[in-house]
C-alpha cells in the first residue's frame, strides 16, 4: 500500500530527551495551510484514480499532530469529501501522537476520517520524554493516561512504542510486563536512535539491544497467543518461523515503491528521517504529482540495494528473508551511503542465534515443537532429567539421589513400596528421594528406601513410576509389579511382594464401632476409574444377599465414594494405613480393580476381585479369585489403556451394558461364600487343600 | 446518562426520593428482606436485589417458599451449623440467591466449597489482609475447573468466564463496590463511591439529584481513573504479571506479601484452561444421533 507520512506540523508539545528534532532544533511552529493540505487531497485523489487497485495510507505524523486542534482534522475530513468523492474509500487514515493534547473534541472528526486507533509512545523512566526544559514526565504521563481512559471509553484502540535507551536495560522484564499491563497487548520496543549525538547515556548498541529483548523472550514465547501484536517479536519470530511475512518499512526492502512523505510547507521526502538529513528530496506537493514522486530516479538506490547487499555485505546472510539489510536511512546514518546494511541488522542476527534459536530447540526436545504456544517453559530452570520408563535407571551412577516421582493410584504405591523394599533388602546403601505428591505419604512415608520426601531441586534426577508407559507393559504385556521393578534395577522376574513401611496399628474407635458378625467382607466397589466400577445396583443386590447369609459387609474407602445400600459405612472414616491395619479381622475381600485388591494380597486376606477392562493377568495376585468381564470392548472407541487415557476418568458410554454389569450378584455372592468357608476351612486347618483349590482355580473367566 | 444501580439502606421514605432506578435494598435481617423488596417496587423504582447484611449465621436464616422470586445477596460472617442447614438447602436451590462468605477461614472456605458442591451459588470475600492465598488458590481451581456439578463461587467462577487475553477484568461490581455500577446511598440519601466510603462519610453528593450526570462527577472520574496512580508511581502492582485479574486491589499488603501476585497469575493460568475447556475443536465433536 502507498504510505504517505503526513507531517502537518514540525512542532510539539514534548521536550523528549532523544528526538532528534528537539537536539538539532529543528521544531519550527510551521504548519500546514489548509490550501497545501487541499493540494496534496487532489494529488492523492489524481494518483488513486490513475490506479484503481491501489490504496493510500495517511499517516498523521509530526511533530504532535494534535496541536494543530480538532477544527483542522474537520477541515481535512471536509477537503477530502470534497476532492476524493471516489476514491475516499480507499484511503485510509492513521495517526501517531503523544496523547497528551487528545480531548473529546478531537474524537468525532477523526473517527468521520475512519481513524480507530491511536499509536503512542510510553516512558515509565521519568524525565525521557516530559514537557519542558526539565522534562516533566509525571504531568506529561498524566495526560496521557487520562487520553488512554478517554480513548478507551469512546471505543478507540491503542498502542504504544517504547523506546529503549540504556536506562531501560537493567529491568526488561519489569518494563515488558508494565508496558503488557499497561497496553493490554499492544505494545512494541525500538532502539533509541542517535545518530551520532553525544547522548552516551541513553546510547545502546545493537548487542545491549539484542540482549534486552532476549531477557524477555522467554516471558513473551510464554504468552505469544495473548502477545501476539508486541513488536518486534511478532515480526522477527513470526518471520523468522515463516509464520508471518509481513514485515515493517525498514526491513521490508520495499519502501522505495511504497512511501513518501510531506512537510508543513509542501516539500516530499522519502520519509521522516529523510527530511530531517535533507536527504531524498522528492519537490514539492505544489508542481510534483504523487505518480512522478513514486518514478523518482532517486528511489532507484532504494531498490538497488536488494541486488547489491546480497552480493557483498549480506551475502549468505540467512535472515536476509526478514532483514534486507535494515533500513537504507540507518544505513545512510552508518557507513554514508544507502548501499550498505544498517549497524541494526547485527541485533536481529544476535537476537535470533542467541536467544530464539536456543529456545526453539530447547522447545523441540521438550516436545512442545517450534508451534507449542502456551506450552513452553523456556524461562524456568533447565528441565529436571526425566528418566523414562525405558530406561532402567534407578540407580544413581553420579552420586546424586535420585527423585522418585510418583504416578498411578494407592495400587500403585504399595507396589511401589514393595519393589523399593526389595531393592533395600539388596542394598540397603541405596536410597530414592520421593516427590511430595498428597496420597503417597500416606504409604511411603518411614520406607527404608526413602531418604527424604519433598520437593526436588532444579536440575535433579527424577524417575517416573508411570510404568505403563513403558514397552514392556504396552507391548509385551509383562505384569505390572514386574515392569516397576524392571524401573529400579531389578532383574526380574521378582517375587510379587508388597510392603507397608509402618507399624499396623488398630484404631480401636474404628474397630469397635463395627457391629461385627460372625462372617465379615471388607468391599470396596469404588475405583479411580468409574469403568472399573460395577453397578450399584448389583452391589446392593449382593449385600442383600450376603446379609441374609449372616455376613456384614464394611465398605471403608474414600468420603466422595456412593454409599452401597446395606453396607455399614466408615466411608471417609479411614485412611489407607487405618484400612490395612484393621484388615486382618475381615474373612475377606470383595473389590473391583483398587486399592483394597493390593491391600488385600499385602496382608493375605482372601479376596474376590471383580474385573473390567483391565487384565487380572497384569495386575491380580495368583491366590485371589478373579471374576473377568470380557476384555476386548464392543464400543468401537474402545477403552481405558496405553492408547485411551482419556477415557481413565470418564464413565463407560455404554451405561447399562457396561461390561462390568455383566456380573451377577448371585453367582458372586456364591463364589464369596466358598471362599469364606474355605477360608475358615484353611485358618483352622482342617482343609488345606482347598487352598491348592482356590489357586487353580485363580483365573476364572466370568 | 443514566445512573448506576443505587444500593440504600431500607428506608421507606429514602426510596420515595428518586425512581425509575435499579436499587438494591440493604437490610440487616433476613426476616425484612420481602418487605425491603415490596418497598422498593411500590416506591417506583425497580428492585436490583436485596442485600441481607447480617451477624446471624447461615443456618438461622429461613427463606418462605414465596420470596423464591426475590434476588437475594446474603451476607454472613458463618454457615453455622451444617446439620441445621442441609434441611434448608434442597430448597434453597430454586432461590434466586448468592450466599456471600468470608474466608479469612479455613472453616468458611470449606463451607464455600460444600455450599457451591450443594448446588448454592456463592461469593468469596476476601482481601482483609489476612488471605491465605495457597489455600484461596485451592478454592479457585476447584470453582474452575472442579469437574463435579457445582454451583459457582464469585469471583473466581466471574474472573474465568470474563477473563480475554488482553483486557482488564474489574470484579468489584460482584461485591456492589465499583461506581461504575453502583452508588451507595446513607440513610440521609448522601451518596457514597463503595460501601466502605459510606462506613466512614465519605461523600461524593448530599443527594442522588445532584449526580444528573454521574459518569462526570469528579469523584467518580477520579475513582473510575485509580488504576493511572499505579502507573504514574510505578508501583509495584503495575509490574505484577497478576495486574490484569487484580488492578491493584490488595495493593495495601504489597510488597510485604506478594502472595497475591502468585495467586493472581495461577488465576490466571486457570482461566486460560477453563477457556480452553471450554472450547471443544470440530475435531474432538463427537456425533449425535
Amino acid at each position: 500500500m502507498a504510505t504517505v507520512i503526513l507531517e502537518p506540523t514540525a512542532e510539539c508539545n514534548s521536550r523528549c530527551v532523544y528526538c532528534d528534532g528537539v537536539r538539532e532544533g529543528k521544531r519550527s511552529s510551521a504548519r500546514m495551510p489548509m490550501e497545501l493540505l487541499e493540494v496534496l487531497f487532489s494529488r492523492i485523489n489524481e494518483f488513486l484514480l490513475a490506479r484503481p487497485d491501489e490504496n493510500m495510507e495517511v499517516v498523521w505524523h509530526g511533530g504532535e499532530p494534535l496541536l494543530l486542534g480538532p477544527k483542522y482534522f474537520r477541515g481535512a475530513l471536509r477537503l477530502q469529501e470534497k476532492h476524493c468523492a471516489q476514491t475516499r474509500t480507499r484511503i485510509r487514515h492513521c495517526i501517531q501522537s503523544n496523547l497528551t493534547l487528545l480531548t473529546r473534541e478531537f474524537l468525532g472528526p477523526l473517527k468521520e476520517l475512519g481513524i480507530t486507533g491511536f499509536g503512542s509512545s510510553y516512558e515509565m523512566v521519568p524525565d525521557v520524554r516530559g514537557f519542558g526544559p526539565r522534562r516533566d514526565s509525571a504531568d506529561y504521563n498524566r495526560r496521557f493516561l487520562d487520553a488512554v481512559c478517554l480513548l478507551e471509553e469512546e471505543g478507540f484502540t491503542w498502542g504504544v512504542i517504547y523506546v529503549v535507551t540504556k536506562l531501560s536495560l537493567a529491568r526488561p522484564l519489569e518494563i515488558f510486563q508494565h508496558l503488557a499491563n499497561l497496553s493490554k497487548g499492544a505494545f512494541g520496543f525500538n532502539p533509541v536512535l542517535l545518530y551520532g549525538r553525544d547522548l552516551d547515556y541513553l546510547r545502546v548498541t545493537a548487542e545491549e539491544y539484542a540482549d534486552f529483548l532476549g531477557a524477555i523472550l522467554p516471558a513473551w514465547w510464554r504468552q505469544r497467543e495473548e502477545l501476539s501484536q508486541v513488536h518486534p517479536f511478532d515480526w522477527l519470530v513470526g518471520g523468522f518461523l515463516k509464520e508471518n511475512t509481513s514485515l515493517t518499512c525498514c526491513d521490508s526492502g520495499i519502501c522505495a515503491r511504497t512511501h513518501f512523505s510531506v512537510l508543513p510547507d509542501g516539500t516530499i521526502s522519502h520519509c521522516g528521517r529523510a527530511s530531517d538529513w535533507d536527504l531524498l528530496d522528492y519537490g514539492s506537493i505544489l508542481n510534483t504529482s504523487l505518480a512522478e514522486v513514486f518514478d523518482d530516479p532517486q528511489r532507484a538506490v532504494l531498490m538497488q540495494r536488494n541486488t547489491v547487499l546480497p552480493e557483498g555485505e549480506c551475502k549468505d546472510c540467512r535472515f536476509w528473508e526478514i532483514c534486507h539489510g535494515g533500513c537504507p536511512l540507518d544505513a545512510w546514518s552508518w557507513a554514508g551511503s544507502f548501499l550498505h546494511k544498517s549497524e541494526w541488522c547485527m541485533e536481529k542476527k544476535l537476537f535470533i542465534e542467541k536467544y530464539l534459536e536456543p529456545l526453539l530447540e530447547r522447545e523441540k526436545k521438550s516436545g512442545n515443537g517450534s508451534n507449542g504456544a502456551g506450552a513452553c517453559l523456556p524461562e524456568k530452570p533447565e528441565p529436571a532429567e526425566i528418566r523414562t520408563v525405558e530406561r532402567a535407571v534407578a540407580g544413581s551412577d553420579d552420586g546424586a539421589v535420585t527423585w522418585i516421582d510418583p504416578y498411578g493410584g494407592l495400587g500403585d504405591a504399595l507396589m511401589l513400596s514393595g519393589v523399593l523394599k526389595q531393592v533395600n533388602d539388596r542394598d540397603p546403601s541405596r536410597k530414592f528421594n520421593l516427590v511430595d505428591r498428597t496420597k503417597y505419604r500416606a504409604i511411603l512415608e518411614g520406607h527404608p528406601a526413602i531418604a527424604c520426601i519433598g520437593h526436588p531441586p532444579a536440575g535433579a534426577k527424577l524417575l517416573r513410576t508411570d510404568y505403563w508407559a513403558s514397552h514392556l507393559f504396552q507391548v509385551e504385556h509383562h505384569r505390572a509389579y514386574q515392569v516397576l521393578a524392571g524401573l529400579f534395577g531389578l532383574e526380574t522376574p521378582v517375587e510379587e511382594r508388597l510392603y507397608a513401611p509402618f507399624e499396623l496399628r488398630e484404631d480401636s474407635l474404628l474397630t469397635g464401632a463395627i457391629p461385627w458378625k460372625k462372617l465379615n467382607v471388607l468391599i470396596s466397589h469404588s475405583s479411580a476409574s468409574p469403568r472399573k466400577e460395577m453397578s450399584l445396583q448389583i452391589w446392593e443386590r449382593l449385600l442383600e444377599l450376603l446379609d441374609r447369609e449372616g455376613v456384614l459387609a464394611v465398605q471403608a474407602t474414600r468420603l466422595q465414594d456412593r454409599y452401597i445400600r446395606g453396607a455399614f459405612s466408615l466411608l471417609g472414616l479411614a485412611g489407607p494405613r487405618q484400612v490395612i491395619s484393621m484388615m486382618k479381622r475381615f474373612d475377606a475381600v470383595i473389590t473391583s480393580d483398587s486399592f483394597l485388591m493390593h491391600a488385600a494380597h499385602l496382608c493375605g486376606i482372601p479376596a474376590l476381585v471383580l474385573w473390567g477392562p483391565t487384565d487380572h493377568r497384569t495386575y491380580g495376585y495368583p491366590e485371589q479369585i478373579h471374576f473377568q468381564a470380557k476384555l476386548a470392548c464392543d464400543y468401537p472407541a474402545g477403552c481405558i489403556g496405553p492408547e485411551h487415557p482419556e477415557f481413565y476418568a470418564s464413565k463407560c458410554p455404554q451405561g447399562a451394558a457396561h461390561c462390568m454389569n455383566s456380573f451377577s450378584a448371585e453367582t458372586i455372592c456364591a463364589a464369596v461364600m466358598d471362599l469364606l468357608a474355605s477360608n475358615r476351612a484353611m485358618r483352622s486347618g482342617e482343609d488345606v487343600w482347598l487352598l491348592a483349590d482356590l489357586r487353580d482355580n485363580a483365573y476364572k473367566k466370568f | 446518562m443514566s445512573l448506576p444501580r443505587i444500593v440504600c439502606p431500607h428506608n421507606q421514605h429514602l426510596l420515595r426520593t428518586f425512581s425509575g432506578q435499579s436499587v438494591a435494598v440493604r437490610v440487616d435481617h433476613w426476616e425484612k428482606a420481602a418487605e425491603a423488596a415490596d418497598d422498593v417496587c411500590s416506591s417506583g423504582n425497580e428492585l436490583f436485589c436485596v442485600i441481607v447484611d447480617t451477624t446471624a449465621p447461615l443456618d438461622e436464616i429461613v427463606l418462605p417458599d414465596d420470596w423464591k422470586q426475590i434476588p437475594l445477596a446474603i451476607m454472613v460472617p458463618t454457615i453455622g451449623k451444617f446439620r441445621n442447614l442441609t434441611a434448608k438447602l434442597k430448597a434453597w436451590r430454586d432461590f434466586n440467591l448468592r450466599v456471600f462468605l468470608g474466608c479469612d477461614d479455613a472453616s468458611n472456605r470449606a463451607a464455600l466449597r460444600i455450599l457451591s458442591s450443594l448446588g448454592i451459588q456463592t461469593c468469596a470475600v476476601f482481601g482483609s489482609g489476612k488471605d491465605d492465598w495457597e489455600a484461596l488458590s485451592d478454592l479457585m481451581t476447584y470453582a474452575v475447573l472442579g469437574q463435579l456439578p457445582h454451583a459457582s463461587i464469585d469471583p473466581f467462577s466471574f474472573i474465568a468466564t470474563n477473563y480475554q487475553p488482553n483486557a482488564w477484568v474489574d470484579w468489584g461490581a460482584l461485591y456492589f463496590d465499583d461506581p461504575k455500577h453502583f452508588l451507595h446511598l446513607d440513610d440521609q440519601g448522601r451518596v457514597a463511591l463503595s460501601r466502605a466510603a459510606r462506613e466512614r462519610g465519605d461523600f461524593v453528593a448530599q443527594s442522588l439529584a445532584e449526580c444528573g450526570a454521574a459518569a462526570e462527577l469528579p469523584a467518580i472520574k477520579h475513582r473510575k481513573r485509580t488504576f493511572m496512580q499505579y502507573f504514574l508511581d510505578n508501583h509495584a502492582c503495575s509490574f505484577c504479571p497478576g495486574w490484569k485479574l487484580c488492578l491493584g486491589r490488595f495493593s495495601a499488603s504489597v510488597p510485604q506479601d506478594n502472595g497475591c501476585s502468585g495467586f493472581f497469575l495461577e488465576m490466571i493460568d486457570v482461566s486460560r484452561q477453563f477457556k480452553r475447556l471450554n472450547v471443544m475443536p470440530q475435531d474432538k465433536q463427537v456425533w449425535r444421533p
